[in-house]
């Protein structure tokens, strides 16, 4: 158990390395002469190479390196961190929410197969995947905000202001149902092709065999069954989450990295750009260390196998 | 074991049956569902502008106007009407969208059946593609977006560099399965070359897997250069269904609802309508001896 959290913790390091890397020289093949865009109009080619010298771009690229490493450290950070809070909570939201209701969708359909509420879930599942994610969010925003005006117009302050904790939950709904909403087609069929094998197994079989009922059959056997699917599943999802939270956060103008990336990309501002990136980077990296983590916790054969 | 084995070759040569299959294909309601939606919608992108010739005329004067008499779709912020603009608006994500996943599949495809059947490039076609599942998809548009500036080629190839490995790791363990079957081995047998064994008898029989691939490249292709447009990083000023998404947004604030219901009804019409053709082709080739039920 040890040796694989080492192993894991090791590979984690790495891949990170190699982000960085792959990112610094992104950053210096492509990003083009710093001081000729700082410079703009006024750019000569004494001053363009004073600035340069000034910036430190005319050293050799490891020690450029080690220099942008630096900086990630020494507060080159400050604005990803300031905005990371507010990600996270729409994240872990957004992704909760869907998670709960894919876990329902899927045992519903399972233990009940071919129903009319099997049916009615499987459609309500292809609709929602096939409609962009971006699309029914401010569709949902229209009917509930604008028309009916249930939900405040505007987007929950972070940290939160003058709304009252009333009106800060109300606006959550509906970035967080949102969130939810594009998880929920495909998680809830992998979770229900999960459940459909835990349910055609032998154990089970015994189970109800011995009498067990079917409650308790579903919560001891199918749903630890598909715990190990169930983590592997999130890891697969979380770049995919991730994606789709950038661009809502742009469609209900939330604070978040979302918002920093478009900054950056409108106003070319490379390095904070490949910063923002490098954090993007570790976080999905940390989260699918702490989902195999959890994943070896959970089923010895991850550990050994 | 060698008649499951025995059951299991004669049930894939079944499946492989040309002129069988396609009679299922035809019998499946599915099929003819998705192929209506499909033919519609090309029709709808690419003959409809010559059909429906409400012009371009940019009328400040007939600006937000709700659907009625002489616009079924309304007009959107310049006055044009919708209707035309929707059906213009559909040859980008369509084209678009079937060019990447078309790229994507056959990428996946190569690499899922090399990593299976050559085994000294399993590892590193598997590395890759974990490394590049691993990030956000988002995040190589924005970037390259971010350095190269907005362009529908290079949008199209990240896309594909993006999706690539998902049919990839299906592809892959579809043939660690299908290369332990005897047919297999009989081929091999009978002295057939890599490259045949891989042409006649792998692709055939994993022929179900890569249809629902393409089906699955299609969506996500078609979602994600639209998601791509949504940010300003995609298809550019030409009129697209995303862009007009991302235009009535910017009027969210007024109940302009004829703006944003039709282009995302459009979208998934297009998914849809491929997705229902990909499922009643896996159905249709599905050897129907294997699950007991009577051959239809």
């Amino acid at each position: 158990m040890i040796a694989y959290i080492l192993r894991r913790m090791a590979q984690a390091v790495l891949t990170l390395g190699a982000i960085s890397l792959v990112l610094f020289l992104i950053l210096k093949l492509y990003g083009g002469d710093p001081a000729w865009i700082m410079l703009g109009r006024f750019a000569t080619p004494a001053k363009v190479h004073a600035l340069d010298q000034a910036l430190g771009v005319l050293q050799p690229w490891p020690v450029q390196y080690l220099d942008w490493l630096r900086q990630l450290f020494a507060g080159g950070l400050s604005s990803t961190f300031a905005v990371l809070p507010p990600t996270i909570l729409y994240f872990v939201l957004g992704g909760g929410l869907g998670l709960m209701l894919a876990v329902l969708v899927a045992l519903v359909q399972a233990s009940h197969p071919g129903s009319w509420l099997d049916h009615l879930t499987s459609v309500g599942s292809l609709v929602f995947y096939a409609f962009p994610s971006f699309w029914l969010g401010l569709v949902l925003f229209l009917i509930f905000a604008v028309q009916l005006g249930w939900l405040p117009l505007v987007a929950p302050g972070m940290p939160p202001g003058g709304q009252g904790p009333l009106g800060w939950t109300l606006a959550m709904i509906l970035p967080v149902l949102a969130l939810a909403l594009t998880g929920v087609s495909t998680w809830s069929m992998h979770l229900r092709a999960a459940m459909e094998d835990a349910l055609a197994s032998d154990y089970v079989r015994t189970a109800r065999a011995k009498g067990v009922p079917e409650r308790l059959v579903l919560r001891r056997h199918v749903m630890r069954q598909a715990l190990l699917p169930l983590l592997t599943m999130i890891g697969m999802s979380f770049p995919v989450l991730l994606s789709n939270l950038i661009v809502l956060q742009q469609v209900f103008g939330l604070t978040g990295i979302g918002g920093l990336l478009e900054g950056a990309i409108l106003y070319r501002l490379f390095g904070l750009l490949l910063n923002t990136v490098f954090v993007i980077g570790v976080i999905t990296i940390l989260a699918n260390l702490v989902v195999d983590l959890l994943a070896a916790l959970s089923d010895p054969r991850v550990r050994f196998g | 074991m060698l008649a499951e084995s025995a059951r299991e070759t004669a049930a894939w040569a079944y499946a492989a049956e040309g002129a069988r299959f396609w009679r299922r294909l035809w019998r499946q309601p599915l099929f003819w569902v998705g192929a209506a939606f499909l033919v519609f919608l090309l029709l709808f992108a690419f003959v409809g502008p010559e059909v429906w010739r409400r012009g371009n005329g940019i009328d400040v004067a007939t600006i937000f106007l709700p659907p009625g008499p002489g616009h079924p779709l309304g007009t959107d912020g310049l006055g044009r009407d919708y209707l035309h603009a929707l059906m213009l608006g559909g040859k980008l994500p369509i084209l678009s969208g079937f060019a990447t996943a078309l790229a994507a599949t056959v990428l996946g495809v190569a690499g899922g059946l090399a990593a299976g059947f050559a085994r000294r490039w399993e590892a590193i076609i598997l590395r890759v593609a974990d490394a590049i599942l691993s990030i956000p998809p988002l995040v190589p548009i924005l970037i390259i977006e971010g350095f190269f500036g907005v362009n529908i080629v290079t949008l199209m190839v990240t896309v594909t560099l993006v999706s690539w490995p998902s049919t990839a790791r299906l592809v892959w363990t579809r043939t660690l399965v299908l290369r332990e079957m005897p047919f297999i081995e009989a081929a091999r047998a009978t002295g057939a070359r890599e490259s045949e064994i891989v042409r006649r008898h792998l692709l055939p029989n994993a022929f179900d897997t890569i249809v629902a691939c393409f089906a699955t490249q299609f969506g996500n292709a078609v979602l994600f250069i639209a998601l791509a447009t949504m940010l300003g990083a995609g298809l550019g000023a030409a009129t697209n269904w995303a862009t007009m998404i991302a235009t009535s947004r910017q009027n969210m604030y007024n109940f302009y609802w004829w703006l944003v219901l039709p282009p995302g009804i459009a979208f998934a019409l297009l998914i849809l309508s491929v997705f229902f053709l990909a499922e009643s082709v896996r159905q249709a080739f599905n050897p129907r001896a294997l699950s007991g039920r009577a051959r239809p």
